[in-house]
């Protein structure tokens, strides 16, 4: 839910932000707020042992007002009643816990609002490892009993994709509130019957798709929808590696279980794993959907038996023209991971943290100076001196989108963020439908390419969802 | 044409608008507040790049297309006539050096320059200038930025738009009415890190931002300013914020004196 008064609404981005200290999140960063920032006369939040006022930490983040992020992240609404949820519990049971899934729960076991009750996993040595992090959880071979466990509010499904759908389904059949990793569905068809059973389930419904709250992207989409580098005519997003994307296997037979994302039964290869969630940033920043798709996909390098593609290159063109590509090829890290998304003021690469202006850069004491203004707090912005000339400034290095590389990737802010809503029982805007199409898109590309054709958005897989045709929060 | 800028509009109706370019060798901030559409500022914004324009077409003397630069190649073999907008700025430039003890010239990048050079530099009435010596040589660079400030300010007025900062390259910056919420416009020295309110005034700094930067010299014994410090200033009008600061950087205690009589100071900041 969101609140539509200003002042409410800063109260639930005061919130959001006190989450992200509590869970320290910019350890290092608040530290040198704190030093330097805190005055007695301001408002001061107590979290944990810490003091710090809101502005100091706003300021601090360079995030802009409360505003603009209820229109580009609203789903960080999901902190509105933190301090309200102090004394509350969830009980969480992971599905799954492989690789991923204990990544998740080292975040889980930190949250004091938690009591890891179960796990489930049909391979003995995944549950032998999640036990040494939680020693005193259940262990199900059969996840069906997890979810019969009553005592359990919400599962974690961090199972291969081609086993999501059908846990899902069943949990909330089980009255249980889920978080799913990406990519949701191991067909469109199966995402749309997901989605559409968490609509009637009335549970909440998160995805894996945690660049939803990565500040450095969350910051960058501010930035993109306040229109700071113009016009976005262009994404281009890659990841590219140059590793065969093994696991070690302990016995042959296990190839097809462990390294389930080589094989077509299981997996739709670097689409499902990797395009998911760089699809997502770039509908995140557009505001909307492609209308269509097309894709060329194969195996150049890695000829090992693998049934999936190690080189793909996709298009997804939208109403006006604008283009997002979609490319991978893991043999040749080079270029890594990025988003380069590009305004025709400039350019934002939200993964390395940093924006370039095409000519010349803003002043950065101008873009404090209007961030003050929308969070109505004002101080002087030391810029005034000799005269600056262009052969002083280097060359385009670019600007950092927040003054430190935070090294969270939002994974953890989307588990908080989950064990928040769980407790309030109030499911935030557009998360499930962000990481639904996040799913549909990485889908639909897999389809191009496999067909070989130019593919439109298939209505039948278009959902309710007005919020890319406004902006306003109150919309949603 | 818009110009790279951000909008953002508060839900009392409230307006800001942020916009940067580069001009006159430097980068120009421009921030708007009022209750104006986007697209208002953004043809305001027009309006104050195109002036800008003109003014450097005119009086920037690094283009060789520049009216100046025709005096500066001509004038000393011929009579030029010059535009009435050239024709004020020579004027009001001479008028300075008289009211700086000399110490705001022009012509310090002349060939064999001394403190009579200016002197040679002859304005008629109907609008012609003439060189007495050869190869001097007019550069109005330490002005035009306070020349820029009070027209982009006159645009404004015209425009309705009461809460402005204009920002020419950090050294020269006209504070227009109110940051929202407060009285002027707070503005830091990066050096001291002293505060100041700008409430319809300008702030000009003039200095080396580095120990070997030389380029501001004595027109009266030719020595050049050494180290790392700078002056401020802050005036109602930019022009003169230009000539006092350079002039204040190199005066001695009559000099200073002097111009306390000819101008309005309101503050004098070393740093
Ligand atoms: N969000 C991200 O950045 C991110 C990163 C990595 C993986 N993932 C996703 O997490 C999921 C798991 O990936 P992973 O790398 O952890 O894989 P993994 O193979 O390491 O773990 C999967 C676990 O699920 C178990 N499992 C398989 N079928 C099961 C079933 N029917 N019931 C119970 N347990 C079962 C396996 O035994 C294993 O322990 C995938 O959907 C993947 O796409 C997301």
């Amino acid at each position: 839910m969101i609140v539509q008064t200003d002042s409410a609404e800063n109260i639930l981005f005061a919130n959001f932000f006190r989450v992200l200290l509590f869970f320290h999140i910019f350890a290092q960063t608040l530290e040198e707020i704190l030093n330097l920032t805190c005055k007695p006369e301001l408002t001061h939040y107590i979290i944990m042992e810490n003091k710090l006022n809101r502005r100091a930490f706003l300021k601090g983040l360079g995030i802009v007002g409360a505003g603009v992020l209820a229109s580009t992240s609203p789903w960080l609404a999901a902190f509105s009643e933190v301090d309200h949820t102090m004394k509350e519990r969830c009980r969480i049971g992971i599905i799954g816990p492989g690789s991923r899934g204990r990544f998740l729960l080292s975040f889980l076991l930190q949250n004091p609002k938690v009591d890891l009750v179960a796990f489930s996993d049909i391979y003995q040595p995944s549950l032998d490892e999640a036990l040494k992090m939680a020693p005193h959880a259940k262990t199900y071979k059969d996840y069906r009993k997890l979810l019969e466990d009553k005592s359990i509010d919400a599962v974690i499904v961090a199972t291969p994709l081609n086993t999501h759908c059908k846990i899902v389904l069943d949990a909330f059949q089980a009255g249980k509130n889920v978080y799913c990793e990406k990519t949701i569905g191991y067909d469109m068809s199966q995402c749309r019957s997901m989605y559409n059973t968490f609509l009637k389930s009335g549970k909440i419904f998160f995805t894996g798709q945690q660049r939803l709250f990565d500040p450095r992207y969350i910051k960058a989409m501010e930035m993109i929808h306040q229109g700071t580098f113009g016009k976005v005519n262009c994404i281009h997003a890659f990841w590219n590696r140059n590793d065969n994307w093994r696991r070690e296997v302990p016995s042959p037979n296990l190839e097809r279980f462990i390294n389930w994302r080589l094989y077509k039964a299981s997996s739709k290869g670097l689409m499902t794993e990797l395009a998911c969630h760089q699809l997502q940033v770039g509908t995140w920043a557009l505001q909307k959907l492609p209308q269509k798709v097309m894709g060329y996909g194969a195996i150049t390098f890695w000829k090992d038996g693998r049934e999936v593609f190690d080189n793909i290159n996709c298009i997804y063109t939208f109403d006006k023209g604008e283009m997002m590509t979609w490319g991978s090829d893991i043999s040749n890290k080079f270029y890594g991971l990025e988003e380069q998304i590009m305004g025709n003021w400039g350019t934002v690469e939200p993964e390395r943290g940093k924006y370039f202006f095409e000519d010349i850069d803003p002043a950065p004491a101008f873009l404090q100076m209007i961030n003050e203004w929308e969070n109505k707090v004002f101080g002087s912005i030391p810029f005034a001196g000799t005269s600056w000339a262009p052969e002083t400034a280097d060359e385009n290095h670019g600007e950092y989108i927040l003054g430190k590389r935070p090294d969270n990737d939002g994974t953890s802010l989307n588990v908080d963020a989950f064990v928040e809503s769980v407790i309030t029982h109030k499911q935030p805007p557009r998360i499930a439908e962000e990481g639904y199409y996040a799913a549909i898109l990485c889908l639909l590309g897999h389809e191009a390419i496999t067909r070989g054709e130019i593919l439109s958005f298939p209505d039948e897989f278009k959902i309710n969802y007005s919020t890319y045709h406004t902006k306003a929060p109150s919309a949603l | 044409m818009v110009l790279p800028h951000v909008f953002q509009k508060s839900p009392s109706g409230e307006s800001l608008y942020y916009t940067w370019f580069s001009a006159m060798h430097t980068r120009v901030d421009l921030i708007f507040i009022s209750r104006e559409a986007e697209s208002f500022y953004s043809n305001l914004t027009n309006l104050i790049h195109k002036r800008i324009f003109e003014i450097e077409q005119i009086a920037n003397c690094f283009n060789p297309k520049t009216e100046i630069s025709e005096v500066n190649r001509s004038a000393a073999s011929r009579k030029v006539k010059i535009t009435e907008e050239l024709y004020q700025l020579l004027q009001c430039c001479i008028q300075s050096n008289f009211k700086t003890c000399g110490l705001f010239d022009i012509t310090t990048d002349s060939k064999n320059f001394s403190s009579t050079t200016i002197s040679q530099v002859a304005l008629s009435e109907d609008r012609e200038i003439f060189f007495g010596l050869p190869d001097i040589y007019l550069n109005l660079s330490g002005f035009l930025k306070g020349y820029a400030l009070e027209e982009i300010h006159i645009i404004l007025k015209n425009a309705g738009i009461h809460d402005a900062l204009i920002n020419m390259g950090n050294s020269s910056i006209l504070g227009l009415g109110h940051q929202i919420g407060h009285t002027g416009w707070s503005v830091k020295l990066q050096n001291s890190g002293e505060e100041i309110i700008l409430e319809n005034e300008c702030l000009t700094t003039s200095g080396n931002n580095s120990v070997q930067q030389l380029h501001i010299v004595n027109p009266l014994n030719g020595i050049f300013v050494t180290g790392k410090r700078s002056l401020s200033v802050v005036t109602t009008s930019g022009i003169e914020g230009e000539v006092l600061s350079t002039a204040l950087l190199l005066a001695n205690n009559f000099q200073r004196q002097q111009m306390a009589h000819e101008f309005q100071i309101k503050r004098i900041i070393h740093s």
